[in-house]
C-alpha cells in the first residue's frame, strides 16, 4: 500500500469505485494508435465472453501519446476500462528502449500498485503492438494463471536457431546457467502473473535500479525465479518483424542495454543463484507451432569488421577488465580478419564482465559498452559457421554454447565470491 | 703566556663544557621527539592501511584508473602511497618539532621555510591526482563513447582528451606551487592555442570532406544496416 502515491488521486478515486476485480489487463502504451485498438478488441472480447463470470478490468497507461491511442482503448469499453499515465523523462522521447517503449517500468510498476490495490487474482501485461491480437491468446496466458496452476506465465516462440541472436548467444544462455531456468524468451514483453506475485515484487529495490529501466521483462522473469514462484512457459506463433523499428535503438544501444539490465538482474539476486545450480522446472503450455520459415542469411563480415575495429581500439580498456586468456583470444579477433569469438572466449569474456560488474572497479555501463564489440564478433563468428548449415545443427551448436555457459558458471561464482 | 694560554683553553673548554651540557639534553629531547614521531607515523601509516583496505580503497583507484597509472609509473599502489603520505606527514610534523627543539635559529629558519612550502606541495599533488582522476574516467568514457558511435580514430580522439586534462591539471599544480608561474602559463598557453588551431585547420581545411562526411552521419537519418537491433532481439 505504500506505493499509493504512485497513482493520481483521480485515477485512485476511480480504482475504488471499481472495487476489487479477479483480472487485471495492463497495457502500456505510447502513441500505439495503429495496433493497440485490435489488442484492446480481444481483451473486452475475453471480458465479455470466456471471463465474463469474473470481475474484470483493463487498465492503459499511457506515456503520453499524441495520436489518440488513450481515446481509442477508452472507446472500445467504457465500463472496465481505467485510463492511467505514466511520466516519461525527456531522456525516453529521444532515446527508446530496446522493447521500443518509453516508460514501460514506470507503467508496470503502477499496473501491480493496481493490482495490489484491487487485489487482483490473475494480471497480464500485453505488448500494444504485440501478438497477443485475438481472445484466444488471451485468453491463453490468463488461463493457467487464473486457475492457480501458475504463479508467471510468459510467452514462448519457436524460431529459428539463427534469429534473435543477442537472445541466443548471451540472454538465454546465461539465464539458463546462472539461475537454471531454461526461459526461452527471458527479453520477451507480455507476461501474465498472479496478484501474489504483483504484490510481492512491487516493493522490490528493482525498481530503483538505474539499469534495470529497459530490463523490466528481465528482472520480472529471473525475480520469479529467484523467489521460488512457480513459472510456466506458454506457446505463441512465431513472431512477425516488430513495427516500431523506427523506434527501437541501434543495435549497439540496445546490446547495451540488455547486457546492463543482464548484470544487474544478477546482482540483485545473487544471493539466490550464487551456491549450488538451482534447477527450475518450467512448465508449457499451448501446442507447439510449426516450424517457423528460415530467415535470410545474412553476409557476416561488415559485423566482423566493425567488431575488429571496435575490439582494436578498445583493447587497452578491455585489457583491464578482462583475464590475460581471454584478454588473448579477443586480441586475436581484433587482429585477424574475420576471426570472431568461439564459445569458449565468448562464454568467458561474458562472465568476467559480469564479475567485474559485481566488483565495481567499472562502471556497469563501461563494461555494457564495452561488451558491444565483443557481441559483434561473436554474433559475426556464430552467422559465418552457421550460415550454410542444417537447422539441427545450429541447435547442436546452441545446445553446445548452453553447455560451456553451465561448464563456466563455478568460475562466475567464484569470481563474484572473491569480492 | 703559558699561563695565559691554559687559562683561555681551560675557559674555552669551559665554554665548551657548558654548552655541551646545556645542548646535550636539547639534542636528546630532538632525538627522543623524532623518534617518537617515527613510531607514531608508522602506527598511523598502519592503521591507514587497515582503513584503506577496509573500505576497499584499492578498487576505487583500480575503477578510477589510479592503479594503472601508478603501475605504468613504477609507483607503488594507491593505498601504499597514500598510507605514505601519511607517514611522512605525521613524520616531518615530529621533525620540525625536534628541530625547534634544537633551538638552533639558522636551521629554524629553513625548516619553517620548508613547513610553510609542504602545504602548498601537499596541495598541488591532491590537483595532480585528482587530473589524473578525471582524465582517465573521461578516457574510457570517451574511448567506449567513441567506439560504439563508429569513430575511426577512438583511440586517439580519447587519448588526446587525457593528455588535454593532464596538461591542465600538471599546470593547475604547477601554478599553484609558483614555479616558474609566467613561463608555465605562457607555454600552456601557446601550446593549446597552437594545437586548437592546427586541430581546427587540418580538420576544416585538410579534412573538410572528412568532415562534411562525418557531420552528414551523424546527424542525417542513416538506413538500418546489417546491425538492425530487430533481428538480434
Amino acid at each position: 500500500m505504500a506505493h499509493e502515491s504512485l497513482l493520481s488521486d483521480a485515477f485512485l478515486r476511480e480504482l475504488i469505485a471499481v472495487g476489487q476485480v479477479d483480472v487485471l489487463v495492463g497495457l502500456p502504451t505510447l502513441d500505439n494508435a495503429a495496433t493497440v485498438g485490435e489488442v484492446a478488441r480481444a481483451v473486452h472480447a475475453v471480458f465479455t465472453g470466456e471471463l465474463a463470470r469474473q470481475r474484470t478490468v483493463l487498465i492503459n497507461s499511457d506515456g503520453g501519446s499524441t495520436d489518440g491511442t488513450p481515446e481509442i482503448v477508452r472507446s472500445l469499453g467504457e465500463r472496465d476500462t481505467l485510463l492511467a499515465s505514466h511520466p516519461l523523462r525527456t531522456l525516453h522521447r529521444v532515446v527508446a528502449p530496446f522493447h521500443g517503449l518509453p516508460g514501460k517500468r514506470a507503467a508496470v510498476q503502477r499496473i501491480f500498485t493496481a493490482a495490489d490495490l484491487t487485489q487482483a487474482r490473475a494480471v497480464a501485461i500485453l505488448d500494444p503492438e504485440g501478438p497477443t491480437a485475438t481472445p484466444d491468446r488471451v485468453l491463453d496466458l490468463l488461463a493457467p494463471v487464473l486457475s492457480g496452476q501458475v504463479d508467471v506465465l510468459v510467452p514462448r516462440q519457436r524460431r529459428h536457431p539463427r534469429d534473435g541472436l543477442l537472445v541466443s548467444q548471451l540472454v538465454r544462455p546465461f539465464i539458463r546457467a546462472v539461475y537454471g531456468a531454461a526461459i526461452d524468451e527471458p527479453l520477451g514483453s507480455e507476461f501474465a502473473c498472479t496478484g501474489r506475485f504483483a504484490g510481492a515484487v512491487i516493493d522490490d529495490e528493482g525498481w530503483r535500479r538505474e539499469g534495470l529501466r529497459p530490463g523490466i521483462d528481465l528482472w520480472l522473469r529471473t525475480t520469479a525465479v529467484a523467489r521460488g514462484f512457480r513459472v510456466g512457459q506458454v506457446w505463441r506463433p512465431a513472431r512477425t518483424a516488430p513495427t516500431r523499428a523506427q523506434r527501437r535503438p541501434t543495435l549497439r544501444h540496445t546490446v547495451e542495454e540488455v547486457t546492463r539490465a543482464l548484470f544487474e538482474c544478477l546482482a540483485a539476486h545473487d544471493a539466490h543463484w550464487r551456491g549450488d545450480l538451482p534447477h527450475v522446472e518450467l512448465s508449457s503450455w499451448g501446442t507447439e507451432p510449426p516450424p517457423p520459415a528460415e530467415p535470410p542469411i545474412w553476409d557476416p563480415q561488415p559485423m566482423l569488421d566493425e567488431a575488429r575495429r571496435g575490439l582494436h581500439q578498445l583493447e587497452p580498456l578491455l585489457a583491464r577488465m578482462l583475464r590475460p586468456d581471454t584478454m588473448s583470444a579477443i586480441a586475436r579477433a581484433a587482429a585477424t580478419p574475420g576471426a570472431g569469438l568461439d564459445d569458449e572466449a565468448w562464454v568467458a569474456a561474458a562472465y568476467e564482465l559480469a564479475a567485474a560488474s559485481h566488483h565495481q572497479a567499472f562502471r556497469n555501463e563501461h563494461l555494457a559498452r564495452a561488451n558491444v564489440p565483443i557481441y559483434l564478433a561473436r554474433a559475426g563468428s556464430f552467422l559465418r559457421r552457421t550460415a550454410h548449415v542444417s537447422e539441427a545443427e545450429v541447435h547442436g551448436q546452441l545446445d553446445a554454447l548452453a553447455r560451456e555457459f553451465a561448464l563456466r558458471r563455478p568460475v562466475l561464482v567464484e569470481r563474484w565470491n572473491a569480492g | 703566556m703559558l699561563t695565559e694560554i691554559a687559562n683561555a683553553l681551560a675557559l674555552a673548554w669551559a665554554n665548551f663544557a657548558s654548552g655541551l651540557v646545556l645542548f646535550l639534553p636539547r639534542v636528546i629531547a630532538a632525538l627522543l621527539i623524532v623518534l617518537a614521531g617515527w613510531v607514531l607515523a608508522a602506527l598511523c601509516r598502519a592503521l591507514v592501511r587497515r582503513l584503506l583496505a577496509w573500505l576497499r580503497f584499492d578498487r576505487l583507484a583500480e575503477r578510477a584508473g589510479a592503479t594503472e597509472l601508478l603501475a605504468a609509473s613504477e609507483m607503488p599502489r594507491a593505498e601504499t602511497l597514500l598510507a605514505g603520505l601519511v607517514f611522512w606527514g605525521v613524520w616531518i610534523g615530529f621533525l620540525v618539532a625536534g628541530v625547534e627543539a634544537l633551538q638552533i635559529r639558522s636551521l629554524l629558519v629553513i625548516v619553517s621555510g620548508l613547513v610553510s612550502f609542504l602545504p602548498r606541495l601537499l596541495l598541488a599533488l591532491v590537483i595532480l591526482a585528482l587530473g589524473f582522476l578525471l582524465a582517465n574516467l573521461l578516457w574510457r568514457a570517451a574511448l567506449l563513447a567513441a567506439v560504439n558511435a563508429r569513430m575511426p580514430s577512438a583511440r586517439l580522439v580519447a587519448g588526446g582528451l587525457r593528455l588535454l586534462v593532464i596538461a591542465i591539471a600538471s599546470t593547475m599544480a604547477l601554478d599553484h606551487l609558483g614555479l616558474a608561474r609566467g613561463v608555465v602559463l605562457t607555454a600552456f598557453a601557446i601550446t593549446f592555442g597552437a594545437v586548437m588551431l592546427g586541430l581546427a585547420l587540418a580538420f576544416g581545411l585538410g579534412g573538410r570532406d572528412l568532415a562534411r562526411r562525418m557531420l552528414e552521419e551523424q546527424f542525417a537519418p542513416r538506413p538500418r544496416s546489417e546491425e538492425d537491433a530487430a533481428r538480434h532481439l
